[in-house]
């Protein structure tokens, strides 16, 4: 039995914690690109419907399956899924929890730094004045590592989330999402109401931020029956809500026994929704329609939303004046930071609790263990950021593994643990009455769209795998010195997905080491 | 705007904000249960 006896201050806090944990970059930057790119306002018909049944059912089991490790001592997934599960490999599946988190910290508080260094920018008026080709040209020298801004942020973040998780649940998590989460609604808001009252003629705008809005949400709905667009409703829904990744379960390790779970965890998952839909639409798309037209902005969300983001938003709010400009540029920065700081937080927690639990190692230790994992694995992610190494960190450890780990969690749950228990432990102590459905649901429809969506995204990971889209690029290039810098990429790749290996091999080795340990005390 | 867009997002956020505020509202506002000293362990390892 573990010495790590922390729980909660109050059902607010682990609320705010957990929606904090779930609201990221993804819901402000990644689905207003995703809606744009399948199917506008009709993209709410296939995300709602994956939300009903797949988010919110895989919230009930991960707050459930923490909160019954935690009663047993065990605060992260491998020795939870170790008690639910009767053979001793899912001790070592459970170790996607801890990885995942680690893996995603090594380049998410790299992107958290990102917005620090923006804030900054926006405080002291580096984009005052610049044109859009000098908002861009900032962007690439940062991540070109131009200057001290770059790297000093990062350290920074990784001091601030080391500083808070050494604080403990109560003291540290609970007070940065008390302070984050309002302040981030009320940056959102304000940055919502700006971008839907654009007026075309005025500060340069030449739509109304209606314009934007209605470009979202016009539906297509033809397109509702294309599986591409079910496969990105449900991709977006597992991103968004942060299932699959192990710090649902870390956070409701710490949740008191007879505490409810189901009404805490409608709220949480609701809360993120709001922020996705009520607010992150409002923002970026209104806002970036309204100064440079639509097809300016289509061709701008071909690479996603993170362009956006730190390419266009910082020279948009320049038209607004300079005050105002800053504002919003504080607003939308810190509106970003706080996101990425609720959420980073929330990745160290599985690390946290399981350090604490099986090696029994100070809180101190283990959130300074953990910075410099991050930082030793988020190096390749820095210095080699145009090679593109961050993105293959997102793609194998934010991307793959998230949904390989979602469908074993819960054919743990419902086939393995067995379906009537869970739901005993879903309802144990719950404030609200759970339709039965939901039972049904967990047991045969979540994993049926899961082993969908993972199917529906087997061809593009088997041609990630093989570096498809490289091999056509150097196929395709005839400058020698073109060829050589690919080829030079693709051994960056290969070694990155070396790197991750490891930690996961790495990780692997702790829990067995553990697991010995617990063997020889029993 | 056209109508179907105004549509689409006055019922997609109306029904995102209404649920959100039902379920935090409720949360907010129901007391916390006093804690019972349970048993642990209350099933065997392996389910």
């Amino acid at each position: 039995m573990s010495s790590n006896t922390e729980s909660w201050g109050s059902r607010l806090g682990l609320v705010l914690a957990m929606a904090g944990n779930a609201v990221g970059f993804g819901n402000f930057l990644r689905f207003p690109v995703q809606a744009i790119q399948n199917g506008g306002g009709a993209f709410i018909v296939p995300y709602l419907v994956c939300f009903l049944l797949l988010g919110i059912p895989l919230l009930f089991v991960e707050w459930s399956m923490g909160r019954y490790g935690g009663q047993h001592g065990d605060h992260s997934t491998p020795f939870i899924f170790d008690r639910m599960g009767k053979n001793p490999i899912w001790k070592y599946i459970g170790v996607s929890g801890i990885f995942i988190n680690i893996g995603v910290a090594a380049y998410y508080c790299y992107l958290e730094s990102w917005t620090l260094g923006y804030l900054w920018y926006s405080v002291t008026g580096e984009f005052v004045g610049q044109t859009s080709d000098g908002v861009n040209a900032i962007f690439t020298n940062y991540v070109g590592l131009s200057g001290n801004t770059p790297l000093v942020c990062w350290v920074i973040c990784l001091t601030v989330n080391t500083w808070i998780l050494s604080r403990g649940l109560e003291g540290g998590v609970e007070v940065a999402a008390k302070i984050g989460m309002p302040l981030l609604i009320l940056f959102g808001v304000f940055l919502a109401i700006r971008g839907l009252t654009i007026t075309a003629g005025v500060d340069g705008a030449i739509n109304d931020g209606l314009v934007g809005a209605n470009f979202l949400w016009k539906p297509d709905f033809s397109t509702i029956w294309t599986p591409k667009v079910w496969l990105a409703a449900a991709g977006q829904i597992f991103f968004t809500l942060s299932v699959g990744w192990g710090m649902i379960h870390a956070y409701a390790a710490y949740i008191k026994p007879n505490d409810d779970i189901a009404l805490n965890s409608l709220s949480a998952g609701w809360t993120n929704e709001f922020v996705e839909i009520v607010l992150g639409a409002s923002i970026v798309i209104p806002i970036s329609v309204g100064y440079l037209g639509i097809e300016r902005v289509v061709e701008l969300t071909q690479s996603g939303g993170l362009g956006l983001g730190f390419r266009t938003m910082p020279f948009l709010f320049q038209q607004w004046g300079t005050v105002l400009a800053t504002l919003a540029g504080v607003a939308w920065f810190g509106l970003l930071f706080f996101a990425g700081v609720t959420s980073s937080l929330a990745m160290g927690t599985p690390w946290m609790g399981f350090m604490r639990d099986e090696f029994g190692w100070s809180r101190n230790k283990t959130a300074l263990s953990f910075a410099a994992i991050v930082f030793v694995l988020g190096l390749p992610t820095v210095l080699f950021y145009n090679q593109g190494v961050f993105d293959e960190f997102d793609y194998w450890v934010g991307t793959v593994c998230l949904v390989l780990a979602g469908l074993l969690e819960i054919v743990l749950f419902s086939w393995v643990f067995g379906i009537e228990k869970g739901w005993a432990e879903i309802t144990r102590g719950a404030d609200i009455k759970l339709p039965i459905f939901f039972k049904f649901v967990i047991k045969y429809v979540t994993p049926i769209i899961i082993i969908f969506v993972f199917i529906g995204s087997l061809p593009d990971i088997y041609g990630n795998l093989v570096h498809k889209s490289l091999y056509a690029k150097i196929a395709a290039a005839t400058n020698p010195a073109d060829i050589a810098t690919l080829q030079t990429q693709m051994t960056y790749l290969n070694w990155s997905r070396l790197l991750l290996l490891s930690v996961f091999l790495g990780i692997c080795y702790l829990v067995f080491l553990a697991n010995k340990k617990r063997m020889i005390k029993n | 705007m056209t109508t179907s867009a105004l549509i689409m997002m006055v019922l997609a956020k109306g029904i995102i904000a209404g649920f959100t505020f039902y379920f935090f509202g409720k949360m907010l506002f129901t007391p916390t249960k006093p804690q019972e000293q349970t048993e642990e362990h209350n099933y065997p390892r392996g389910g």
